[in-house]
């Protein structure tokens, strides 16, 4: 089982004004998340996510509930987005179908996209630097529970190494144009494997 | 606020990609040229990337 562990610091956007939190999470491939969320506001306790293969939960100031259909729904779809961002899947998982759609400036550089598909996902796609290589935004384009489409969008960049590994340490997602939240990795590691926590 | 972003995140249904040509080895291509900037597939393993099965 593959896994690795973040630090983050990030903030949600809403209206211009951040809401700073700093982010500990822990991923065990495919279905295992915790994550701690601590706000910087001196009223709000931490918050704890829990998801497994039987369901989820979270608690807060000592209050637990388990998470609801579609809450648990949007966990493992951003599960899946973070396997999609690991790359290898897409050259070596079958059930991952991808195509090359063509050129596309993003923040002045020639990038190419690739379209990615997953029968039970949300289809996506990924941008990489025409240059470099490297990938710098996710597309995701849905429905909201009104039925109206939505543009998820996923800018990623500075990237670094993180214990020999490579990766975007920032990341700035918007929701049709309007910036939602931005973070940045601290500190990443890949353990072998992951205790069970609390 | 985590709780808000991941409902309404969850909240989005699923919708199909409008159709376009095809080339699944030139994408196949950007995508090892990508696994080769993050340090070639033997890093790339490391960061969970071999899309385990369970």
């Amino acid at each position: 089982m593959a896994c690795f562990t973040l630090k983050a610091k990030e903030a949600f956007v809403t209206n211009g004004q951040k809401s700073p939190y700093l982010l500990e999470a822990w991923f065990s491939f495919p279905s295992g998340r915790k994550a701690i969320y601590r706000f910087n506001d001196k009223q709000s306790e931490p918050l704890t996510q829990v998801l497994n293969a039987d369901g989820g939960w979270e608690t807060r100031s000592g209050i637990s509930r388990e998470l609801k259909e579609n809450e648990l729904g949007g966990m493992r779809e951003a599960m899946y987005r973070f396997q999609v961002d690991t790359l290898l899947a897409l050259v070596n998982d079958k059930s991952i179908r991808v195509s090359y759609i063509g050129e596309k400036e993003i923040n002045k550089r020639r990038t190419l996209g690739v379209k990615v598909q997953s029968n039970n996902h949300l289809g996506m796609l990924l941008y990489f630097d025409g240059q470099t290589g490297l990938q710098v935004k996710v597309e995701i384009r849905a429905a909201d529970p009104t039925g109206n489409e939505a543009l998820l969008e996923y800018f990623l960049s500075d990237h670094k190494e993180f214990n020999s590994v490579r990766r975007p340490s920032k990341y700035v997602v918007f929701i049709n144009g309007d910036k939602v939240e931005e973070f940045e990795v601290t500190d990443m590691e890949f353990p072998e494997r992951i205790e069970e926590k609390g | 606020m985590a709780a808000i972003l991941l409902a309404l995140v969850s909240g989005f249904l699923m919708t199909e990609e409008p159709s376009s040509k095809s080339s699944e080895s030139e994408a196949k291509e950007i995508i090892r040229k990508a696994i080769g900037a993050y340090g070639g597939p033997e890093k790339v393993k490391k960061n969970g990337l071999l899309y385990p099965k369970g």
